[in-house]
């Protein structure tokens, strides 16, 4: 059985039809760093939201639950979420503006295990240096008294995700955890998600544009377009055998030769209230079926891809093998 | 703190400067002669002369304000005409009303509004947040006498719920003796909460009158404030951490919410110290602001140019207060200590 569970998650802005995410589903097992690309807009801190229950306001759940070692997290059609302490919290983008920026960062720390986690004072003290240490924090003691302004953004994120390890997630969302860092500290706190993925056997959604850090990163890939799943597998399997035009697409972009074959996202815009695949009027394949709304299809024990043309690709193939 | 003390003197020293360049100045712009408002209409020539040579009016205007600025700045404030009495001491003498007035308006101002702004930022579209918009639109909106004869016809006149709107106390209280100056303070401090409940009594009105224009800024500036904050990444962060909703509107939200909340305060407070002029007309309240206008109705020049710098001296003081507040409430502003590159 899966760690995390989501199945049909769809939400919405509050009076308005469109749906902002589209029946997604995903899955994580524990021990997993799953990546989960998509362009700008694309719904993926939109779903971490949903599962934390912390959609804006104007945002509101359709339909949809999630589930973390068989526990319901979320059930849009009863409770709504659910979360419980130790279930799953998020890292976000941005470190410094995610510290508090008048309190002490070692109080920070130091308040998930007070008063989230319920440990006295002197426990949760001791608890937090060793933390900070733990995620490679040089002169922990020192730095547990600084405020935010006066350490680097690495150090900032470090601080967050000592933060997350004091919640101690069974669900860990990092979502573009190293934008705006440069390339070695990036290179360190992937280092250290790895390394905490080993030591806690935690699930990571690892949210990112960056296709690289996903091929060097994650063991599975879930793509998301404007609020649908179009993808998800093993990071090779994707990779190497796409079967969504989406996937493919992304993957082209990143050759500089094939990135001018299609109008970018912000140029052809995305229409939220189409009742089919939300690609089609962008997709080089689509046909007539496309005006409906693809279920997933399974290209493989865990290769599910969400297009009508990789059906009929396979049906052909499949002809063709009974055919030969 | 010595650095950051001596650069705020120096400025300090600077502002107050230009307040009584422009205050002599303007003052001597107004039409009429100094000489012919000391003396009064029926006197002389000769009368007027030995005021002229008495007051120092015969020598040049740069002598006069060589004059009154070494006055002013060993707190000498000149000669009231129509009193005769030192316009310092007959300054410092009222100020206790009008701050006894003014702090207890800004106290319940920020009591109602800062709670409200929390909540209505909290709960934006609910009843509560609904309620705060109605009252920042109606207290900006007031006009302060207009509101003050309202509440005076009310509950004075009508109802006979608080004494006559004139002075501190009915005429038979004696005033305690005077240990701050506010007699509310001073009565309980000498032992008797009769005395202080009479002249609470006597402030209810006043101090209503301005809280209801005062507590406007104040909710709009913390409901503003705090619906930011909320939206920031940081109350973001403590959520996802599981963090319990008080704790973050308390300590994540309204902490970093008090910056612009300060200066707003610092601003109605600022506001008041000028603008109780009307409210002090209208309940005959004996503070500067009365005194201001009186001196403006009696023409009464160095009265007037005395309360235009005390209330600058004032509002000097309140800025260096709230800049040390700003210190305190958020460690990026540490006074004194050195700004990192």
């Amino acid at each position: 059985m899966s760690l995390l569970d989501v199945r049909g998650l769809s939400v919405g802005i509050a009076g308005k039809e469109e749906l902002l995410l589209r029946d997604v589903t995903l899955s994580l097992q524990p021990g997993e760093i799953q990546g989960v690309v998509g362009e700008s807009g694309s719904g993926k801190t939109m779903a971490s939201l949903a599962l934390l229950g912390l959609l804006p306001p104007s945002v509101e759940l359709r339909g949809g639950t999630a589930a973390i070692g068989g526990r319901t997290v979320l059930d849009a059609s009863r409770r709504g979420v659910t979360r419980q302490v130790g279930d799953l919290t998020m890292v976000f983008q941005n470190p410094r503006g995610a510290l508090n920026p008048t309190m002490k960062v070692g109080h920070q720390v130091r308040r998930v295990l007070t008063k989230v986690r319920g440990k006295s004072k002197g426990e949760a003290t001791t608890e937090t240096v060793a933390l900070l240490r733990r995620v490679g924090i040089p002169g922990a003691e020192r730095v547990a008294g600084s405020y935010p302004h006066q350490l680097s953004g690495g150090m900032c994120q470090r601080v967050v995700i000592a933060m997350a390890l004091a919640y101690r997630p069974r669900v860990l969302i990092a979502d573009e955890p190293t934008t705006g860092l440069d390339v070695t500290v990036q290179a360190q706190i992937f280092d250290l998600l790895r390394e905490l993925v080993e030591e806690t056997n935690c699930g990571v959604l690892f949210i990112t544009h960056d296709l690289g850090a996903v091929a060097e990163m994650c063991d599975r890939v879930s793509v998301l377009y404007a609020g649908q799943l179009m993808e998800t597998g093993t990071t090779i399997e994707t990779f190497e055998q796409p079967r969504h035009p989406y996937t493919r697409f992304l993957l082209e972009s990143l050759s500089p030769q094939e990135s001018s074959r299609l109008t970018s996202t912000e140029e052809a815009g995305v229409d939220f209230s189409l009742p089919g695949c939300r690609f089609a009027h962008r997709c080089a394949h689509a046909f007539e079926r496309c005006s409906d709304f693809p279920q997933l299809f399974q290209a493989g024990p865990q290769h599910l891809y969400s297009c009508f043309l990789g059906e009929e690709e396979d049906d052909v193939a499949a002809q063709r093998s009974q055919l030969a | 703190m010595t650095r950051y003390l001596t650069r705020r003197a120096a400025t300090t020293a600077l502002t107050l400067f230009g307040i009584v360049v422009v205050v002599f100045f303007v003052v001597r712009i107004l039409p009429g002669d100094a000489a012919v408002l000391r003396a009064g209409p029926y006197a002389d020539a000769a009368r007027l002369a030995e005021v002229r040579e008495q007051y120092g009016l015969n020598d040049s205007l740069l002598e006069q304000f060589w004059t009154y600025l070494s006055g002013v700045i060993q707190g000498d404030l000149g000669t009231s005409t129509v009193s005769n009495g030192s316009v310092t001491a007959e300054l410092l003498q009222r100020l206790p009303a009008s701050l006894e007035l003014g702090l207890y308006a800004v106290f319940l101002a920020c009591l109602i509004g800062i709670p409200m702004g929390i909540v209505a930022a909290s709960r934006q579209g609910g009843w509560i947040d609904r309620f705060t918009r109605a009252g920042v639109i109606m207290g900006s909106s007031m006009a302060l006498f207009w509101l003050g004869l309202l509440l005076i016809y009310f509950f004075y006149s009508r109802l006979g719920w608080f004494p006559a709107p004139i002075d501190r106390l009915p005429v038979a209280a004696e005033p305690p003796p005077h240990l701050t100056g506010l007699f509310t303070v001073d009565a309980l401090l000498t032992g008797q909460p009769d005395l202080a409940w009479t002249a609470a009594r006597s402030l209810m009105l006043p101090v209503l009158t301005l809280t209801v224009v005062l507590v406007a800024p104040v909710m709009k500036m913390v409901r503003q404030s705090m619906i930011e904050t909320l939206r920031s990444d940081y109350v973001r962060t403590a959520r996802a951490m599981g963090i319990k909703e008080r704790d973050v509107l308390v300590r994540d939200g309204f902490r970093n919410a008090m910056l612009p909340v300060i200066t707003a305060i610092g601003i109605v407070f600022g506001y008041m110290l000028g603008g109780n002029i009307i409210v002090e007309t209208l309940f005959a309240w004996p503070g500067i602001g009365r005194y201001a206008y009186q001196s403006i109705q009696n023409n009464d020049l160095e009265a007037l140019q005395g309360f235009v710098i005390l209330v600058g001296v004032l509002y000097v003081l309140l800025n260096v207060l709230i800049d040390v507040l700003y210190g305190l409430v958020d460690p990026r502003i540490r006074i004194g200590a050195r700004a990192k590159s």
